[in-house]
């Protein structure tokens, strides 16, 4: 009788939770005793930080910040579906080449009917750029990410280099002189998955994967252009004679041989002074920052690599409090101070652009103020982002993963990737010029 | 604990329906009700987390399956979603990519179902014989495995994996041998398949062994009498008694291979040979949230579920006699 009374018992608790699991899904978003509820989600960890800032100035708003992993495919994926599920978060961080795919999914609000306008002349222009669509404003830019190129000034002078290679054929040069160190020593990971960083040297060769011809109102792809295709070879080449690792960036292996120094550089954007400072940390003092190698000698060309916006989410039901999140965030010289110092932003607002935090030297490079390195880029402005980029990543992860991985040419998983990426665009109802 | 229920006073009032009589009726009345419906009161908490976890999710996915969303021009406005009726369906028939990780995941089963079995059935029948010491010990040890989550498997075998912290390579290294490269092309499917054998292994072993514990000693005894040594005893009497067990252990298995996805989709991130169609699951997951179309992922999913529901049930008819169902 007690056991019976016992199972009883359980099988009841079972179900209320069961009952209580279900109900908690249709939660949210809802305001108690006049204070609205309001999530935030970024993958930088300092974000509670600027949130308890914000709370404490905002007593009718209440702002929680969610640090979200960022991890390729994972983020924006995850954004998505909450925007389908109607549990999305009410402000969150979108990359600007992710914006025009979010904005095809319906996932952001369009803020300039909010008066994002007002605080437009805050912001560098060419950010400005990256978050409007027509008239439409889809967010406030947070920050840029020029790329330029980071060493370890260690293994460059124990391989002889005195200088960060200037040109990618010198770049090339001093690949055989560092692999001469050792078998395990290489001066970059080529990481096949990356595809954000692979666009980035494409954009910077002048390629333009993605362009729009207006007058046909219709997307023009060219993957597999000439210039794409000497980029590949140029990896390719490096690849083959095994003077490149080819581990996944970000991955253990690859923050391993970064602290080793065996590994001995990163062509990365301006955010990446904080990653290598987390992953390097035994190297403390010897990395140096450059500007990225150039296929013409004098250059100064760039690329993007990222950057961010902060964007209000389509769903939320507080779109007046969520925007004044947003624009606060970055105009609010306190959440700014923290995201400059803490985070590492090479921040689109001018103001802490011109601000001492920004032009600070740093302890873990040698006391380089690693940010001028990067205000001279020069970005090359025809790239446009496609509104299905979360798509042609995974064909481009998968190609050159492939090509990697099975040692077949490169530049044949740039044709491939072509052909997917405008099937892909068709096969949706959009518009491919020349197809 | 065996008491004996009082006789029911009412059964008595037969004759002569007086008020009480009627009472008494109306009572019994409830009583067969209660009877009929305490059954289903007792399965409604399965029955709800069934529905919950299981109908529902599969209805919502055939559901969803039959749409489309559909932009215009630069594909920058908000998409409309129209009904499509079987295209999808008709549309992952014809992906090679999803019958490439078909292929893929039964080539899987043909090597590591039988490897695994294989040693779960030996461990099993050494734990039921009489040369082990420290059974509990060894039975606990062997299992344990299987109360690791996937994930946690996938990410620590990462690291017996990963092309600088593998402590296998290292040894190969430092003996001079070459040293294998586990998430290379060639060997990755393999080196999943261990991760899963490392898994499941216990988990057969001790359906395996339980199913062991109850043949009755008697049956040995009489083998012992007609001459059979233990190996004879362990082929010819045990092997043919827990058939069932090992059609449900291969059956399990065969389920586990075909929705294969928590390993593959750890080890995604360390190696560029698994593609985002490297299983069938993990097509159907690409595609309704990386690439964010989940209608077509609806439909991959539910064809996988009928793909698996038809190896399953072919596999139950195949092994009739065996299994006794």
């Amino acid at each position: 009788m007690r056991n019976w009374r016992h199972r009883a018992s359980l099988c009841l608790a079972l179900f209320l939770g069961v009952a209580s699991v279900l109900s908690a899904c249709s939660g949210g978003g809802a305001s108690s005793g006049g204070v609205v509820q309001l999530t935030f989600w970024s993958f930088n960890q300092q974000i509670t930080e600027q949130a308890d800032l914000f709370n404490k100035s905002h007593p009718n708003i209440h702002v929680t910040a969610l640090k979200q992993p960022s991890g390729p495919n994972q983020y924006y994926p995850k954004v998505l579906t909450a925007v389908k599920a109607g549990n999305a978060p009410d402000v969150a961080l979108i990359e600007y080449q992710y914006i025009p795919t979010m904005v095809s999914n319906a996932a952001l609000v369009d803020v300039s009917k909010y008066g994002a306008n007002g605080v437009k002349d805050q912001f560098v222009d060419s950010a400005w750029a990256q978050v409007t669509q027509g008239r439409a404003v889809y967010g406030y830019p947070q920050d840029t990410g020029p790329m330029g190129f980071f060493y370890n000034s260690a293994t460059f002078k124990k391989a002889g280099i005195t200088h960060p290679p200037a040109t990618w054929d010198e770049f090339a040069q001093d690949a055989v002189k560092i692999h001469a160190l050792g078998p395990n020593y290489y001066i970059t990971a080529f990481p096949p998955q990356s595809t954000g960083w692979f666009q980035g040297l494409m954009w910077q060769a002048g390629a333009t994967w993605f362009s729009v011809d207006t007058a046909a109102n219709a997307w023009k792809v060219s993957v597999n252009d000439a210039t794409s295709k000497k980029v590949a070879s140029y990896w390719q080449a490096l690849v083959d004679k095994g003077l490149v690792s080819t581990v996944a960036d970000f991955s253990n292996d690859w923050n391993a041989a970064l602290n080793k120094g065996t590994i001995a550089s990163w062509i990365s954007a301006v955010w990446g002074q904080g990653v290598i400072t987390g992953s390097a940390a035994d190297t403390k003092g010897q990395w140096t920052a450059a500007p990225i190698p150039q296929w013409t000698a004098g250059a100064k060309t760039s690329a993007m690599w990222g950057g961010s916006a902060i964007s209000v989410i389509a769903g939320t039901k507080h779109p007046q409090e969520a925007n004044e999140f947003a624009q606060w965030y970055l105009t609010n010289s306190g959440s700014l101070s923290i995201g400059v110092k803490e985070i590492g932003w090479f921040p689109s607002n001018k103001t802490a652009q011109q601000s001492s935090d920004v032009n600070a030297p740093q302890a873990f490079y040698g006391n380089q103020v690693v940010d001028t390195v990067f205000e001279q880029a020069e970005i090359p402005t025809t790239w446009t982002w496609p509104p299905n980029l979360t798509a042609v990543n995974q064909f481009m992860g998968d190609d050159v993963n492939a090509a990697v991985a099975n040692k077949t040419p490169i530049v044949d998983a740039l044709d491939k990737l072509q052909g997917q990426i405008v099937q892909d665009m068709k096969s949706n109802g959009i518009n491919v010029a020349g197809g | 604990m065996k008491t004996k229920t009082a006789p029911v006073a009412v059964d008595v009032a037969r004759p002569r329906p007086g008020p009480l009589a009627l009472l008494a009726g109306a009572r019994r009345g409830r009583r067969k009700l209660g009877r009929r419906v305490v059954p289903y009161v007792f399965s409604l908490p399965f029955l709800t987390l069934f529905a919950a976890f299981f109908f529902l999710p599969f209805a919502y996915a055939i559901s969803q399956s039959v749409f489309k969303q559909q932009r215009s021009g630069l594909g920058l406005g908000p998409p409309t979603t129209i009904f499509v009726g079987l295209d999808n369906y008709a549309k992952a028939l014809r992906d090679p990519q999803f019958w490439d990780g078909i292929k893929r995941v039964l080539l899987f089963g043909a090597v590591q179902i039988p490897v695994m079995m294989l040693v779960a059935l030996a461990l099993a029948l050494l734990m039921d014989s009489a040369v082990i010491r420290f059974r509990r010990f060894f039975r606990l040890a062997f299992f344990i495995p299987y109360a690791v989550p996937g994930v946690i498997a996938g990410i620590m075998w990462g690291f017996f994996y990963s092309p600088s912290f593998s402590p296998i390579r290292q040894l190969a290294t430092t003996t001079g041998l070459p040293a294998p490269d586990f998430l290379g092309p060639g060997l990755v499917l393999w080196s999943i398949a261990n991760i899963a054998t490392w898994e499941f292994t216990g988990y057969n072993m001790v359906i395996f062994f339980s199913a062991l514990q109850a043949i009755p000693q008697e049956i040995y005894e009489a083998g012992r009498l007609d001459g059979l040594n233990e190996v004879g005893i362990a082929l010819r009497l045990k092997l043919p008694m827990i058939l069932p067990a090992l059609v449900l252990g291969l059956l399990f298995s065969l389920i586990g291979t075909l929705q294969l996805f928590n390993e593959p989709l750890i080890l995604t991130r360390l190696s560029g040979s698994i593609t985002s169609h490297y299983t069938p699951n993990i097509y159907a997951y690409n595609v309704a949230f990386v690439d964010t179309d989940y209608y077509y992922g609806g439909a991959i999913a539910v064809i996988l579920g009928l793909v698996t529901f038809a190896f399953s049930f072919g596999f139950l008819r195949l092994t009739r006699r065996q299994s006794g169902v």
